[in-house]
């Protein structure tokens, strides 16, 4: 079902143009921005701030092996995995695999092969599965996922009210999102399964690279995708949710498997050798959104290398190959063949090359920024004005943070009828909408590490981002308006997921990219969102959940694949403090959990 | 003189509080004073939680120190020595270890003190602890002890360099207010300016401090598997570490062995450096 994906190597600019980002630390003539490094980082995440690695020719064939990765077919006896392999493997998934910062919505809890084993009947009885359970597994994670919940869904319970009933329809609506976990738009519920797409997708490559390509994961996804497919499978679930410890409060704050993965040796030579794989996963927690097209939608304030236009373009054989790994991950998630996956997965093309792209371009602009406004206009004043506008001056952030940036532009969704009419479960054909996502951006962003030379940032980056998507989705809910892809696919009931920037560019987005962030209190430092593994990832060992990475007073202060030293520093090699990390104790790290 | 026990005393913190010191003239020296223990008793565990050491077998390099306190304790208080205990900082710490201490060796100790050197603002004392596992000498710290009861000769000398050194580990510490507490229960150094920012005034503080001993172990366990079992440590505490507290911890690779230091993040004046140890292996 899936295609091989070849990495394309990105045109450098002509010499005068090959910049990077140059950031350097605050001088004291200076006031702070967010171009600049910050002083420190105080973080017990495993990302950290990196630079891009270059990647040989050679060793982007190999990276290109992870776009069309086939599941095992059969797991291999070996040792167990150590504490510091299942860190990586976190790394790589749990810890990275969700894009939006402030989003707290996934955990893990991993364990052992005896609880894999004990486990395996209730994996078999699961309906729906992508694949076969496998037996001798090393290890295997239960993920779960709840709604998405950020400082935005707050933001969102006050709009689309009348102004004289608001006080009731508000209270109505908090009362129903708190209890009911009811989602004020039908695009933010869709964004929990978005991202556990991704995260499935993240799994699979996070095993081969983080046991240096000795093992593998199978991971089931399609069981767990929404009501009617948990319902289905309520018996087998319960006996997952009672290993991983989920408790009725759990329940009640919307917690939920999303997916289950077992991981284990495999016999087949790795298509990825090990040196490569620390590459890769180095690569993997660099990799960031990149919003900032240099000359066309950076600010004035910023720096001179983002001031000016790159003679850069994504190469079309690349596109066709974001493309084909996108398809690659539909076909393997959904269990459907190429051409079905080609009519479910539509795509609208709206960048300035394509013909009537500008205009088309101007339009989607227009469109979300009228709808920006009325957000604005339609916030109750009751709840705005006591707390200084602060709710409509957030929703007019909207207007800068969803620029629409890039050589390709493309709005991506699905069909619901035609989903249905496929035989596919909506809320599965989303989370399979995401792993796709992710899979074509990933093509280019390791197309963008090609050959790169040490005065460029990358060579090309991608923006994935919902936030357009949920805009026009308030349009349509509260405001009558249509969907973004309705032009594109006339009469086909289309609802759009995500939107995609791809950018050929040499300078890379700046790290303070919440200036929020910069709290001048802090001097400086800036506070990782990202979680440490110790919240979100947890070991059932001898019957108990133990958080990973706290032990004893300690927690975490390891960035994963520290040894390829891709750590963010100034010109003169200055480091950010506290960046590099510190790697776990040894005696604790190289032990195994379950031996 | 010697003092002898079967295990090392316990001093009173009213003892170490109301230790009274003399007047030294410039030329005056400070007599010896020893003491030994036969029997050194282990109980590990707590302090290598509260440090962040991974496992107490090998027992932590600084441990030891933390086994011969009921001795230094004994032979700072004694009263042939001039000087008080209030008031007194400790400057640098020297650490030779020539091999790693099992867990179930049997362990003996002894502590002495002789002479002092001026330094800029008083005088300086060095205080030898040994460790013997098994009869081999197998630690032995040197602890230097400012005392301005000691005449000073207000030379300056030249501080510890700051030389740059490429970056193995880099990071963040949030040491919490309850920090001095929970070492003094560890370790047994109930000293008053760590425990609490009301008794830390009472000696001319702003806030409480860490104890100098806890930031090289610390430290030290950070550094992990960076320090070799058999090393000599040569550590300089250069300013206070209040609580709570934010620090840099930072180490790499310096001259065949390797460099720690503790930076204080908040720090206004100088480079705010609160420790410096620098690693060889022997």
């Amino acid at each position: 079902m899936q295609k091989p994906v070849a990495l394309v190597p990105i045109p450098l600019p002509p010499p005068g143009q090959q910049l990077a980002r140059g950031a350097s630390f605050v001088t004291a003539a200076e006031a702070r921005n967010r171009y600049h490094l910050p002083e420190s980082l105080e973080s017990s995440s495993p990302v950290g701030y990196r630079r891009r690695v270059a990647l040989s020719p050679a060793e982007a064939g190999e990276a290109a092996s992870l776009l069309a990765l086939a599941p095992p077919g059969a797991f291999v006896a070996g040792p167990g995995p150590t504490e510091g392999e299942l860190f990586e493997e976190a790394a790589l998934g749990v810890l990275s695999a969700r894009q939006s910062t402030n989003y707290r919505g996934h955990r893990q809890v991993t364990i052992g092969a005896a609880d894999a084993e004990r486990l395996r009947p209730a994996l078999e009885g699961l309906l729906h599965r992508e694949g076969p359970v496998l037996t001798g597994a090393s290890h295997l994670h239960i993920c779960l996922s709840r709604h998405y919940r950020t400082p935005f869904t707050f933001l969102l319970t006050f709009v689309g009210h009348a102004p004289l009933t608001s006080p009731f329809t508000v209270a109505a609506r908090a009362w129903r999102k708190k209890f009911e976990h009811a989602d004020d738009i039908p695009t933010i519920g869709y964004l929990q399964h978005l991202h556990v797409g991704i995260w499935a997708d993240a799994i699979e490559r996070a095993a081969l690279l983080a046991s240096g390509g000795a093992r593998r994961a199978q991971a089931f996804m399609a069981p767990f995708s929404g009501p009617a497919r948990q319902a289905e499978n309520a018996s087998p679930i319960a006996e997952i949710e009672a290993l991983a410890g989920l408790s009725d409060a759990d329940r009640a704050q919307g917690w939920r498997v999303a997916l289950v993965a077992q991981v284990g040796r495999v016999a087949a030579t790795s298509p990825v050798s090990p040196a490569t794989c620390r590459k890769l996963g180095a690569n993997l927690l660099a990799f960031r959104s990149e919003r900032i097209q240099p000359g066309v939608n950076q600010e004035e304030k910023a720096p001179p290398p983002y001031q000016s236009r790159q003679e850069m373009d994504v190469p079309p054989e690349l596109v066709e190959m974001a493309g084909r790994a996108g398809y690659n991950a539909f076909c393997r998630w959904a269990g459907v063949d190429r051409d079905t996956a080609k009519r479910l997965l539509l795509l609208d093309r709206i960048d300035v090359l394509t013909p009537g792209g500008k205009e088309r371009l101007r339009e989607v602009r227009r469109k979300l920024e009228d709808v920006t406004d009325q957000v604005v206009d339609g916030i109750p004043a009751w709840i705005d004005w006591p707390t200084g506008r602060a709710l409509s001056k957030n929703a007019l952030r909207g207007k800068k943070a969803f620029a629409l940036a890039g050589q390709r532009i493309y709005v991506g969704g699905l069909s619901r009828p035609e989903v249905e009419a496929a035989g596919l479960d909506f809320t599965h054909a989303v989370r399979v909408f995401g792993a796709a996502a992710s899979r074509s951006a990933l093509a280019c962003e390791l197309a963008g590490c090609i050959d790169l030379p040490p005065q460029c940032d990358l060579l090309a980056g991608i923006c994935l981002m919902a936030g357009p998507v949920n805009q026009d989705d308030i349009g349509k809910q509260f405001y009558g308006g249509k969907d973004l892809l309705a032009e594109a696919f006339p009469g086909r009931d289309p609802t759009s997921l995500l939107v995609w920037t791809l950018k050929a560019k040499t300078v890379a987005d700046p790290i303070g990219n919440e200036e929020q962030l910069m709290n001048a209190r802090r001097k400086g430092a800036l506070v990782d969102l990202r979680p440490a593994p110790h919240e979100v990832a947890s070991l059932r060992v001898n019957g108990e959940l133990v958080p990973m990475r706290q032990r004893d007073g300690r927690r975490n202060g390891e960035r994963a694949f520290a040894d390829v030293d891709n750590f963010v520093t100034d010109a003169s090699g200055r480091e950010i403090a506290g960046n590099r990390g510190s790697a776990w104790p040894r005696a604790w790290r190289e032990a195994r959990p379950w031996s | 003189m010697v003092l002898d026990f079967d295990r090392p005393p316990r001093v009173s913190l009213w003892t170490v509080l109301r230790k009274k010191g003399r007047p030294v003239s410039p030329g005056e020296a400070c007599p010896r004073v020893e003491a030994r223990a036969r029997v050194l008793d282990l109980d590990p565990a707590l302090y290598a939680r509260t440090c962040g050491f991974p496992s107490t077998d090998p027992l932590p390099l600084t441990y030891p120190a933390v086994l011969a306190r009921g001795l230094q304790l004994a032979v700072l208080t004694h009263e042939a020595l001039p000087i008080r205990l209030a008031g007194v900082v400790h400057a640098r710490q020297r650490i030779e270890q020539r091999r790693p201490i099992r867990a179930g060796e049997a362990l003996s100790g002894r502590v002495w003190i002789e002479g002092f050197r001026p330094a800029r603002r008083g005088g300086e004392l060095d205080m030898h602890t040994v460790v013997s596992a098994g009869g081999d000498e197998a630690w032995h710290g040197v602890t230097t002890i400012l005392s301005r009861d000691l005449p000073g000769d207000g030379v300056k000398r030249p501080g510890v360099d700051d030389i740059p050194f490429s970056l193995r580990r880099s990071t963040s510490w949030q040491i919490p207010g309850d920090m001095g507490r929970r070492y003094a229960r560890a370790s047994g150094d109930y000293n008053p300016i760590h425990l609490h920012r009301l008794a830390a005034r009472l000696f001319g503080f702003p806030r409480a401090i860490m104890h100098g001993w806890w930031t090289l172990a610390r430290a030290v366990a950070e550094a992990d598997s960076d320090i070799p079992s058999a090393c000599v440590l040569e550590a300089s505490f250069l300013s206070p570490l209040f609580l709570p507290g934010q620090v840099v911890f930072e180490s790499g690779p310096l001259q065949g062995g390797s460099r720690l230091v503790v930076r204080n993040k908040a720090w206004k004046k100088g480079d705010g450096r609160v420790l410096v140890a620098d690693v060889t292996p022997i």
